[in-house]
């Protein structure tokens, strides 16, 4: 298939007013040609999207269906135990044929005019290929192996699965770069997970958004008065930020402290409370686990389609489906590992608690993104301003008070889409 | 079950549901009992025997610790909830299913469904009146339209 992208970088002005990415316009959060030049360049060509973990799809014939950026797609386990991933788009009328979100499957067979496919997508047979009692029929030129389903290049990664529609994509380690690889592999380590279960929230904000606030370290302990008050994260914390060369994807990486008042950085929070103390500990009962090698929470930007987490015993990832300019689903999963004790399980399902769309943390982030939403659409032609911790174009961080992350991502940004 | 029982399960029901929805959480974790434990689960988690839920407070402190979060540190925009709770079914000695229909409507916005789905619920008789001992809140919609801030 066609790995360039089809539209023109030239067809429409920027709108960035000046260099650099140290202002974003509003624009980009609500423009619809924008939108479909992203949808286009970001996850339909030239990048590894986010499908599933292995965990999700254990057996041969189990499979996921979801989404990359707005198209349908099926990963399903193979009899040879390989994964691949289809197009969840019949080649006969264009059907999405497959409506359940997970199952087991010898074959897939479009329900419309029964054509099945088997487990890699190739069509394995047609009703009336040879016509009825000699008549109609298809002509004698029409061969099964011309209609099977798109087939996606696929990346297992010890356990996380990776797709894209481009099959001459970079390789996936390259991809993901020499510099986020070593914090990548230390939850996929090549451990068996296990699958705890999903929360999915739609978000009535610009997809960019969530990665955004994924890669701002500065929000944390000023929004989150949960996390301050109980000192899961807080600006004067233990931290790095690193970035890949070309600014798309990120990881924040941060050793908590005890807890209690830093005057320097809680000093002017007006949402600090000091006096707050869980009645029960158990919320926040954290052990600590030997792979962690030191940090107490990774949170990586895999762009354009996942957030991958580790909040001291909580791990998901979160994968991003956009809708629209203005909206995406946000789709979370949660996992542990094969060799956890029920205690481990159990605290990771405790501190879910803080994530997802009821998180005692996590429900301020799909807030304050909806608030963005709302007033930058309303006023297209502002622009944010982005220059904590300078005017750089994306660079790593021995600290966290800088959104140096956002504005690497918005030099690729302006990079890949020629604005 | 004998009318009695069927009009404390009711009352029960119409007390979880005004307290909520009156944002008396005091009055609301008062309905069950100290260890008991409240989830708020997606169906496609409950169906396929997933632990996670949304929610999961393991006794009346956790439910504090809720409490709190929503009282004092959360950020979201200010909204109503309103429950419609259904007619209990009883299907085991102390074992019910109710179902249950949630509107919310944030700020000056037309109403919108947060959840339908089923409350499976443990009860026991306590010297106070009857009691959850366990309440899942199993709602259909995977999908939650962005926050869930009040228990469901």
């Amino acid at each position: 298939m066609s790995c360039s992208p089809d539209w023109s970088p030239v067809t429409a002005p920027s709108p960035f007013k000046q260099s650099g990415t140290h202002r974003v316009p509003n624009r980009v959060y609500s423009d619809e040609a924008l939108y479909a030049r992203e949808m286009d360049a970001f996850f339909h060509h030239g990048h590894w999207c986010y499908v599933a973990l292995e965990c999700e799809v254990p057996n041969a014939g189990d499979y996921k269906a979801t989404f990359i950026g707005e198209k349908p797609v099926i990963a399903v386990r193979d009899r040879d135990g390989s994964i691949n991933v289809l197009e969840n788009r019949c080649a006969h009328k264009g059907a999405k044929f497959c409506q359940k979100e997970f199952g087991n499957a010898k074959v897939f067979v479009c329900p419309y005019h029964q054509w099945g496919y088997r487990l890699n997508g190739e069509l394995a047979g047609v009703p009336m290929k040879n016509g009825v009692s000699g008549q109609g029929g298809f002509d004698a030129d029409f061969k099964l192996e011309e209609h099977g389903l798109n087939r996606l290049k696929v990346h297992v990664h010890n356990g996380i699965v990776f797709a894209s529609f481009d099959h001459d994509v970079e390789p996936f380690e390259d991809y993901v770069s020499a510099e986020l690889m070593p914090f990548f592999n230390r939850t996929f380590d090549g451990r068996k997970l296990t699958l705890l279960g999903y929360n999915r929230q739609r978000i009535r904000g610009n997809w960019k958004l969530m990665q955004e606030n994924i890669k701002d370290p500065y929000h944390p302990g000023l929004l989150h008065v949960f996390f301050v008050t109980f000192g899961l994260w807080r600006a004067d914390q233990k931290s790095e930020l690193r970035i890949d060369p070309r600014g798309r994807h990120a990881q924040m990486i941060s050793t908590r402290n005890s807890g209690g008042e830093n005057k320097e950085v809680t000093a002017g929070v007006t949402s600090f409370k000091q006096s707050l103390a869980l009645e029960d500990p158990r919320l926040m009962d954290v052990a600590v686990e030997p792979w962690w090698g030191g940090p107490t929470a990774v949170m990586q930007t895999i762009f354009p389609s996942v957030i991958i987490q580790q909040q001291v015993n909580s791990l998901s990832t979160r994968q991003i489906i956009p809708q629209g300019p203005d909206a995406f689903d946000f789709v979370w999963t949660h996992f542990g590992f094969a060799d956890d004790t029920p205690e481990m399980t159990e605290r990771r399902l405790k501190q879910a608690n803080l994530f997802g769309p009821a998180g005692l943390v996590s429900l301020d982030d799909g807030e304050v993104i909806e608030y963005c939403q709302q007033a930058t659409t309303a006023y297209p032609e502002g622009e944010c301003v982005v220059e904590l911790g300078g005017k750089d174009g994306g660079a790593p961080s021995p600290h966290m008070v800088t959104e140096t992350l956002i504005r690497g991502m918005y030099r690729y940004y302006r990079e890949t889409l020629g604005l | 079950m004998n009318p009695h029982a069927l009009y404390a399960l009711i009352t029960l029901n119409a007390q979880y549901g005004d307290a909520l929805d009156r944002f008396d959480f005091q009055a609301w974790k008062a309905l069950f009992t100290h260890d008991a434990v409240y989830r708020a689960q997606a169906r496609e988690n409950f169906d396929r025997n997933l632990p996670l839920a949304a929610i999961y407070l393991d006794g009346q402190a956790m439910m504090a610790d809720r409490i709190t979060g929503i009282e004092k540190t959360l950020v979201f925009a200010p909204r109503f909830t309103r429950h419609i709770i259904g007619l209990p079914m009883l299907v085991a000695e102390n074992t019910v299913r109710t179902p249950f229909l949630i509107v919310q409507t944030i700020g000056a916005t037309t109403p919108e469904m947060l959840a339908t789905g089923c409350y499976h619920d443990t009860l026991v008789e306590t010297a106070e009146g009857l009691r959850f001992a366990a309440r899942n809140a199993v709602y259909d919609n995977a999908l939650i339209p962005n926050s869930l801030v009040y228990p469901l």
